[in-house]
C-alpha cells in the first residue's frame, strides 16, 4: 500500500531505555503484533525530534501516543493531568503552551515541535494526541505494572477506534 | 575595562550534547580555561570486544542519531578491512550518496536551526521561525529531503537497515533511483534560498592558525576514501592514522581530546574545504564566492560557510552519482555471506562534523579483540579550548554576557556531538 492510502497513522513516542517514558511506544509494539488494515500503519518512533514533523505533515490522521509525567507537564498541556486522571488523557496539539523552548534540535520534544509547527502555521487539526500519565521516568528497562496496564487500555481504544473506521 | 571575568556556562546551548565552558580570567590573564564535557560515557568499545564482527556495525551505528550514515559506513569499511572484502565500484557510489545525503541534512540542521538564530538575536528556531517562516520552511524541506533519499535506498536514515559489510541487503530499482534524483533535484531551489540568507549575514571575525586534517583524494572531494592530510604538509595512509593522530585523557572531560602530537588541529567542513577545494562542484565553488569563504581560511566561524557549500556540493555530487547508478547494468549486488577470520581493519570516512576513525581487530573465530574509534568533536576540543584563548584576550572590553555569547557562537561553530564525544572512554578490567 503506498502512503497515500494510508488514512491513519499511530506514532508512538518515549525512551524504552527510561522506565514507563517508553510507554508509548510500548503501544505502538502492541499494535504491530495486531491484524490491522492496510490503511492503517503505526510507527515506533521513539524520540525523532524534529524529524516527527515529516512523520506528521501530508498524512490523513495520526494519533500521537506519549507519556505525560503527572503534575509535571502542567500548565504546558491545556488540559489539566493530575492523580485523578486515569488510563489516558487527549490533548489537543494547539492547546500546548511551553515557556521555555528547548534550545538543541537534537532533544527537541513532542511540545517544542508541535509549538514550532504552530509557529509556522502548519496543519494540525489531523493530529490526536494521547497522553498516557506515568509517575515517573528513570533509567530502567520495561514498564511498571501501572503503565502496562495504562499501555493494554490505550491499545484497545485505538483498535476501537480503527473498528469504528472500518464500518 | 573589566580583567577579571568568571564565567561559568553551565550548558551551552543549541549544541549537541551537553558541555560546559569554564573560564577565569585575573588582572587580564587567564587563569583557568576549561571546555567541560559532562556527558556520561556509554562505552561502545568495550560493549563490541568479543562480539562476532559483523555485529560491528548495527551496534557502532547507535553512537549517534545524526550521524549514524557516517558510523555504519566507517565501521563497514573496517570490517571489510579485517574480512579483505573490496566492495564493487556501484556499492561505493551508494554509499557515497548516502554520506552526502546525510552531510545535508546535518549540515542544515546546524546552520538553520542552531546557528541562525544568532544571527536574528533569538534564542531558538521557535522565535526565529516567527522572524523568518519562509527560511525555517526551507530548512525543513531541504532535511526532509536528505532524510526521504536515505529512506528510499536503505529504508530510514537514523540507523539504516539496508547497508551492509560487502555491499547493500537490497540493491534499490531504478525506479528508486529516479525517485531519489527527483528529491534532490528538488532541493536545489531551497539550497540557493538559503545560501542567499546567509550571504547577508557576516560571521564574527577572529582567525588563529591551526592543522586542518581531512581525507584527500585525487580526484574527488574526499568524503568516503583517500589518504589522511594535514594542512602542514603531512600525509598518511589511513591505515596508519596512528601517526598522525593520538588521543589523551583530560581530566574535567569525559571526552578525550584528540591531537597531531602535541599539537591540536581542526577537522571538519573548514578543514576539508582548506584541503580539497579545488574538488568541489562548480556550484559550490559558486556558493562559496556568495559566501565570501576564500580558502585557507583560518577564521573558526567561517566552518557555518563552510557547511553550506558542502552542502551544494553534496546535492550536485550526488546527481551525478545517481545518474551513474541509473546507467550502471542494475546486476545483483547483494552481500554474501562471510567467513569469519583474524584480522585488522581501519575504516576512515568524512563524517558531518570531520574525520571518523573506526579500527577493529579480530582472533581466527572472527571475534572482536580490539576497538578504537575516534570521532570528529573529540579531535576539535582542544582546538576550541586554543580558540577561545586566543579570543578571550580580544574580547576583555566587552560586557561580560558579550563575551559568553561570542565564545558560544565559537563553540557552535564547530558543531560539536558531545554526546558522540564521550561515547570512547577505556575501561581496562581486572581479571
Amino acid at each position: 500500500m503506498s502512503s497515500n492510502e494510508i488514512t491513519l497513522t499511530v506514532i508512538g513516542l518515549g525512551s524504552p531505555l527510561m522506565g514507563d517514558d517508553g510507554v508509548g511506544l510500548e503501544v505502538a509494539h502492541r499494535l504491530k503484533h495486531e491484524e490491522l488494515p492496510g490503511s492503517v500503519e503505526v510507527l515506533s518512533a521513539g524520540t525523532p525530534g524534529i524529524d516527527l514533523i515529516d512523520m506528521i505533515t501530508n498524512r490523513e490522521r495520526v494519533i500521537i501516543v506519549d507519556a505525560v509525567k503527572i503534575n509535571e507537564m502542567n500548565p504546558s498541556y491545556g488540559r489539566a493531568v493530575d492523580e485523578s486522571s486515569k488510563d489516558f488523557v487527549f490533548i489537543e496539539p494547539e492547546s500546548i503552551r511551553k515557556k521555555e523552548i528547548d534550545a538543541s534540535v537534537h532533544e527537541m520534544g513532542l511540545d517544542t515541535t508541535l509549538i514550532l509547527m504552530r509557529t509556522l502555521k502548519m496543519d494540525l487539526s489531523n493530529v490526536t494526541i494521547i497522553g498516557i500519565p506515568i509517575r515517573s521516568a528513570e533509567q530502567v528497562r520495561g514498564l511498571s505494572k501501572e503503565a502496562e496496564k495504562k499501555a493494554n487500555k490505550v491499545t484497545e481504544h485505538i483498535l476501537t477506534l480503527i473498528k469504528e473506521m472500518r464500518k | 575595562m573589566s580583567h577579571d571575568i568568571h564565567i561559568n556556562f553551565p550548558h551551552i546551548t543549541r549544541v549537541e550534547g551537553h558541555g560546559n565552558i569554564v573560564l577565569n580570567v585575573k588582572k587580564g590573564r587567564i587563569e583557568d580555561l576549561r571546555l567541560e564535557i559532562v556527558e556520561s560515557p556509554r562505552f561502545f568499545e568495550v560493549m563490541l570486544k568479543g562480539r562476532p564482527i559483523l555485529e560491528a556495525t548495527s551496534i557502532t551505528s547507535r553512537i549517534c542519531g545524526i550521524c549514524a550514515i557516517s558510523h555504519t559506513t566507517a565501521s563497514i569499511k573496517a570490517c571489510e578491512g579485517v574480512l579483505e572484502i573490496t566492495p564493487p565500484p556501484e556499492v561505493v557510489a551508494l554509499r557515497k550518496v548516502l554520506m552526502n545525503a546525510e552531510i545535508l541534512q546535518s549540515h542544515i540542521l546546524h546552520v538553520c536551526f542552531l546557528v541562525l538564530p544568532d544571527f536574528f538575536g533569538v534564542g531558538s528556531v521557535i522565535p526565529l521561525a516567527e522572524k523568518d517562516p519562509e527560511t525555517v520552511k526551507c530548512a525543513l524541506r531541504l532535511k526532509s529531503a536528505a532524510n526521504e533519499v536515505s529512506r528510499i535506498l536503505v529504508g530510514r536514515h537514523v540507523h539504516p537497515v539496508g547497508m551492509t559489510v560487502g555491499g547493500f541487503k537490497r540493491w534499490p530499482s531504478k525506479k528508486a533511483f529516479e525517485e531519489v534524483k527527483k528529491v534532490l533535484e528538488g532541493t536545489l531551489k531551497d539550497m540557493e534560498s538559503i545560501v542567499n540568507v546567509f550571504s547577508t549575514l557576516k560571521n564574527p571575525e577572529f582567525e588563529r592558525e591551526t592543522r586542518y586534517v581531512s581525507l584527500t583524494a585525487e580526484r574527488e572531494y574526499a568524503i568516503y576514501d583517500g589518504t589522511l592530510l594535514s594542512s602542514d604538509g603531512e600525509r598518511h595512509d589511513t591505515d596508519d592514522y596512528k601517526e598522525l593522530i593520538t588521543e589523551e585523557v583530560v581530566e574535567y572531560s569525559t571526552a578525550k581530546h584528540a591531537k597531531k602530537g602535541d599539537e591540536c588541529l581542526m577537522v571538519g567542513a573548514l578543514a576539508r574545504l582548506n584541503n580539497n577545494f579545488e574538488l568541489i562542484s562548480r556550484e559550490a565553488k559558486e556558493s562559496a564566492e556568495k559566501l565570501k569563504l576564500t580558502v585557507p581560511s583560518i577564521m573558526p566561524y567561517m566552518n557555518n560557510s563552510a557547511q553550506l557549500v558542502e552542502c551544494v556540493h553534496t546535492i550536485h555530487d550526488s546527481l551525478r552519482l545517481i545518474d551513474e547508478l541509473m546507467n550502471s547494468k542494475g546486476k545483483d549486488l547483494k552481500t554474501k555471506s562471510h567467513k569469519p577470520k583474524a584480522g585488522r581493519g581501519v575504516g576512515v570516512v568524512e563524517a558531518p562534523r570531520g574525520t571518523l576513525y573506526h579500527e577493529y581487530e579480530t582472533d581466527k573465530e572472527g571475534l572482536i579483540t580490539s576497538v578504537n574509534c575516534i570521532i570528529p568533536t573529540a579531535q576539535n576540543l582542544a582546538n576550541i579550548e586554543k580558540d577561545i584563548e586566543a579570543m578571550v584576550p580580544l574580547l576583555l572590553d566587552k560586557p561580560k554576557e558579550e563575551i559568553g555569547r561570542s565564545l558560544e557562537m565559537l563553540v557552535r561553530a564547530y558543531d560539536p556531538c558531545i554526546s558522540c564525544s564521550t561515547h570512547f572512554l577505556k575501561v581496562d578490567f581486572v581479571e
